[in-house]
């Protein structure tokens, strides 16, 4: 059985650029203190995009939501040490107060994303209800 | 709209008889050797330790361009497609959970200490000569971030996972085992261009 289901990676990839195109921007002036507006203005319609992407989602019937969540809560977790690192390194920088409030919005945008595609990435080819374990 | 196949379609390829996945979705001996990379790496940019952070860089980015060059260009083509089914199918069973582990650890701690060496030699400062050149470098990195994200790991996570299954889709695990490797071997093709530009900041 073939199913059609929504772009989620692809959308989640084009969030991922967006997202990434903005820390470049931010990267690339560290340790100056460049017009946030470029940044802004990225991180905004990633997180834009991210939405959208949860909308789509969250609209899918018949979909292996038991396998989404267990995929999704270990790659958070991956996720979350992978993120405290980076922050720990901003902070320690002693980055300025604007691009780091940006940096830590753009984890949180990722927090969102990377999950879900990974997430979404396994669950799309299980099926919709968790089988039964076998008595043998 | 994307495609996907659902466990109840019939496999285009037989495993044929194959080993039993293991226990755990990663290989649990290697979180401790994971936990005490990502330590050490903390205390190393605590400490300032110029060695420690250029031994992080060096060696996490040479074994990453290595591994990725590695798993495209000889893995894949040379070696997964001269094998057997049920051989390739037990190497895979074998292979995805190692890599699942090894390669977010050497692409944080090659990128943490990256971030940190160029802070510590001035390389991020707009005025440095070669700024254009680490500005590149972080799109090449943006780039194979973007890729691994939404190629390799996702492709990666659904061989594992379809593996574990009482019946394994052999066609769907082939295709996705095509997108790895060859993915793989792209990523391994633009580190060799980060490393151009890294050895030509380093001996600037």
């Amino acid at each position: 059985m073939t199913k059609r289901l929504p772009p989620i990676i692809e959308i989640g990839c084009a969030g991922l650029v967006l997202a990434i195109a903005g820390v470049i921007y931010l990267a690339s002036h560290i340790p100056g203190h460049p017009t946030l507006g470029p940044a802004i203005g990225l991180l905004a319609a990633a997180a834009a995009v991210v939405a959208g992407n949860v909308l789509v989602l969250g609209r899918l019937p018949d979909f292996a939501w038991w396998m989404f969540w267990k995929v999704w809560a270990w790659t958070m977790l991956a996720y979350a040490i992978i993120a405290g690192m980076l922050m720990y390194i901003f902070i320690y920088d002693q980055i300025p107060t604007g691009q780091l409030t940006l940096l830590v919005m753009t984890l949180a945008v990722f927090a969102v994303d990377i999950p879900l595609m990974l997430a979404f990435s396994v669950a799309r080819f299980q099926p919709p209800r968790r089988p039964e374990p076998s008595s043998s | 709209m994307s495609e996907a196949t659902v466990s109840s379609a019939p496999p285009g390829v037989a495993l044929g008889e194959r080993p039993r996945p293991p226990a755990s979705i990663v290989p649990l001996m290697g979180l401790p050797v994971v936990g005490i990379v990502l330590v050490f790496l903390i205390v190393s940019i605590a400490g300032n330790w110029l060695w420690a952070l250029d031994f992080y860089h060096v060696v996490g980015g040479g074994m990453w361009t290595a591994l990725d060059l590695f798993v495209g260009f000889v893995i894949g083509p040379g070696i997964l497609a001269r094998l057997s089914i049920p051989a390739r199918a037990e190497f895979m069973t074998r292979f995805m959970p190692a890599m699942a582990l090894i390669m977010p650890t050497l692409v944080t701690m090659t990128l943490g200490s990256g971030f940190q060496l160029a802070r510590h030699l001035g390389y991020l400062n707009a005025s440095y000569p070669q700024h254009a050149w680490v500005v590149a470098s972080f799109f090449l990195v943006g780039v194979m971030a973007v890729v691994a994200i939404g190629i390799i790991e996702p492709a990666n996570l659904a061989v594992i996972f379809e593996l574990r299954k009482p019946e394994p889709n052999g066609e769907l695990i082939g295709r996705l085992m095509r997108r790895f490797v060859y993915t793989s071997g792209i990523t391994g093709l633009m580190q060799v261009g980060t490393l151009i530009i890294m050895t030509k900041i380093a001996s600037s």
